[in-house]
């Protein structure tokens, strides 16, 4: 079977429950969101799944194999965080051989022609990068790397208007020639609303959502209208449908509903589609 | 073409619209190639999925016809067929809308005409 | 795991080769010196490798681990290339070692003589012995000390790096305190204890000062060192996350 599968995947820390019993799969060939707010364990996650830490619970597969200390596994993840792992004092372009040495797959020339396009100096010792530039220079390693699956945590982080959009494009462009599947961490919602294909909505360590894009956003709406019109239609909703949230202004009320059924609205109120940003607002607030 | 992901309509129909509004103005004539899925997807962000949802449903009305290994192209007969397809929306697109606002505001349909027909004189 | 022990040896030959172009250039000043003044010196080079060997094992573990744990390596093969780069190493350094020592022991004009454990330890056996049978032994002990060096920096190194900060603290403090502060006092608070602490290191060594001593009793334990201490490092990396 192909894909990533994470089987009830728990961890804690000292005094916190990073993850309770997460399960899910990445397909083939997908585009992902992992959406969280900060500290929701996005990060332990991706961590876990890529070995770098060990679940207390629960056991991840790589196309039906275990990853956990799994050298076939490993070779076929790619995972890139705000931790720089390479050694300080070393350049930009040993580390693009380096990583070549490793990742037979890694494409050096495409590298090249990246580092070019961001204007990143590859004579520079990594440790002497600005943040952003870091950022930047795992990126191309993840974009060059040509591994099934590749995971980005927090990709944009420190990156300016310019770069956050040649990276996405980059991004689109490479899936597009070769499809993979790539993981997408960030709490930077509005960006990767249209990028991504799948999305995956973490809060306190808990999967909420776990469903395509399209499918969540079909679903969701805002009702608005005057409080009691409002009131009375919520009440009249079906049991699968649910309010996750709602904004009272003067005599006016808005609801944010999950699984609507998009079934006739009495006279005076009005229906709305919900953007991503806003679902995810609503869902992970208190 | 504008893609506007803050927009109520949803991308891949979008998408759509925009290419019929490409074929419409004459953008894409008839027998022409259309960019392909990469390009828009790269060119707008958006997902390659997306993308393809959009052209596909422009595909299944014959609009856009796909020649394998070689690209995306405009149907013969795609603008009449458009034409026809807005006019049949017309009035859900926009009379209807146009009816509501005016029913909120008091306007009477002796005036909605005048005024309609004082838009076309001019 | 070729790969891992090939980027391992590569980095760390450029530190052989300082070193022993230092060493080098000590025992030519040596030579010089020890000539001029007269007289014959017994230096202590040969111990100076161990202290190499302590501080490699000390700063390897974190810089590859980070780097391999990036490229997709599993900690079983961190750690094997880990120990083939080691023994590699010691094996090197005590054919190096042992090559000093034969050359400055040809040369009785330099007046300096490279001391190497097994040397001092075992003096009277070495001697004593056939040329086969004492290289023999002065290849397998050197090697086998400085095995057991790299991987206690190894572990040491480990342990550091899995420490709370209170513990990593208790490590970078304690460790020297231990061995510049601790065992004087041990000396001179409780030389019993002290006294009986050194004759049970030297007896396991197979060290005797009255009859020639047995190298290979101290092969033995070190054998069991070596080991026991490479068991421990690789239970400890196999547990590291990052």
């Amino acid at each position: 079977m192909r894909g990533i599968e994470v089987k009830n995947i728990s961890k804690s820390f000292k005094d916190t429950q990073a993850l309770r019993n997460v399960t899910l799969t990445f397909e083939a060939g997908k585009i992902y969101g992992l959406l969280g707010r900060n500290g929701a364990g996005k990060s332990t996650l991706l961590n876990i799944i890529s070995n770098r830490k060990y679940p207390n619970e629960g056991y991840v597969s790589v196309d039906g194999m275990p990853s956990a200390e799994n050298d076939e596994a490993l070779r076929k993840m790619f995972l890139i965080n705000e931790m720089n792992l390479y050694p300080e004092s070393m350049k930009v372009k040993d580390a693009f051989k380096v990583t070549k040495t490793f990742y037979s797959s890694f494409d050096e020339a495409y590298a090249l022609k990246l580092s070019e396009m961001f204007e990143l100096n590859i004579k520079k010792k990594i440790k002497s990068l600005s943040t952003g530039y870091q950022s930047i220079f795992r990126n191309i390693l993840a974009l060059s790397v040509n591994v099934p699956y590749v995971f980005f945590d927090e990709p944009v982080l420190g990156l300016d208007a310019y770069h956050r959009d040649l990276f996405y494009k980059l991004l689109i462009e490479k899936y597009s020639e070769d499809p993979f599947t790539a993981v997408i961490s960030t709490h930077l919602i509005e960006e990767v609303a249209n990028v991504i294909e799948e999305v995956i909505i973490i809060k306190k360590g808990e999967i909420l959502k776990n469903q395509s894009r399209d499918s969540i956003l079909e679903n969701s709406c805002t009702i608005s209208g005057t409080v009691s019109q409002v009131d009375s239609y919520v009440a009249s909703l079906p049991a699968r449908a649910e309010v996750i949230g709602s904004d009272v202004i003067g005599g006016l009320k808005s609801v944010y509903i999950c699984g609507d059924d998009g079934a006739r609205l009495p006279e005076g109120l009005e229906r709305s589609t919900m953007d991503l940003q806003k679902l995810f607002i609503q869902l992970t607030s208190m | 073409m504008n893609i506007n992901p803050g927009q109520d309509k949803p991308i891949f129909i979008q998408i759509a619209e925009g290419i019929e509004d490409g074929i419409l103005t004459g953008a894409f004539p008839e027998e022409s190639q259309i960019p392909s899925i990469t390009e828009f997807s790269v060119n707008y962000k958006i997902n390659p999925a997306t993308a393809l949802k959009g052209i596909n449903l422009l595909v299944d009305e014959n609009i856009i016809y796909k020649k394998r290994g070689v690209g995306m192209f405009v149907a013969e007969g795609a603008v009449q067929k458009l034409r026809k397809k807005r006019q049949d929306q017309f009035y859900t697109n926009y009379i209807s809308s146009l009816i509501d606002e005016a029913r909120r505001l008091g306007i009477s349909s002796e005036d909605v005409i005048a005024m309609i027909e004082r838009g076309f004189s001019k | 795991m070729k790969k891992i022990l090939k980027y391992q040896c590569f980095d760390l030959v450029k530190a052989l080769i300082i070193y022993y172009l230092v060493i080098l250039l000590i025992i030519s000043l040596a030579v010089i010196g020890m000539n001029v003044a007269g007289g014959t010196k017994r230096s202590g080079l040969g111990f100076s490798s161990e202290f190499f060997c302590l501080i490699v094992g000390l700063c390897m573990f974190r810089e590859y681990f980070y780097l391999f744990m990036q490229n997709g390596v599993s900690r079983k093969k961190i750690f094997a290339g880990a120990c083939m780069c080691l023994v590699i190493f010691s094996a090197v350094m005590s054919a190096m070692d042992v090559l000093a020592l034969y050359i400055l022991e040809a040369l009785p004009a330099a007046n300096v003589s490279y001391m190497t454990i097994s040397s001092t330890l075992y003096s009277g056996y070495v001697n004593n012995a056939g040329p086969v049978l004492r290289l023999l032994v002065e290849l397998v002990i050197s090697f086998l000390v400085m095995y057991v060096f790299f991987v206690a920096g190894y572990l040491i190194s480990i342990c550091f790096y899995r420490s709370p900060k209170p513990g990593k603290i208790g490590i970078a403090v304690g460790l020297p305190l231990l061995v510049v502060g601790g065992i004087p006092v041990l000396m001179v608070a409780f030389p019993d204890i002290f006294a009986r602490l050194i004759s049970f290191f030297l007896f396991i060594m197979g060290y005797s000062d009255t009859s020639s001593g047995n190298p290979f009793i101290g092969m033995v334990t070190l054998t069991v060192f070596s080991l026991v201490i490479t068991g421990l490092s690789y239970r400890a990396v196999k547990g590291t996350q990052i």
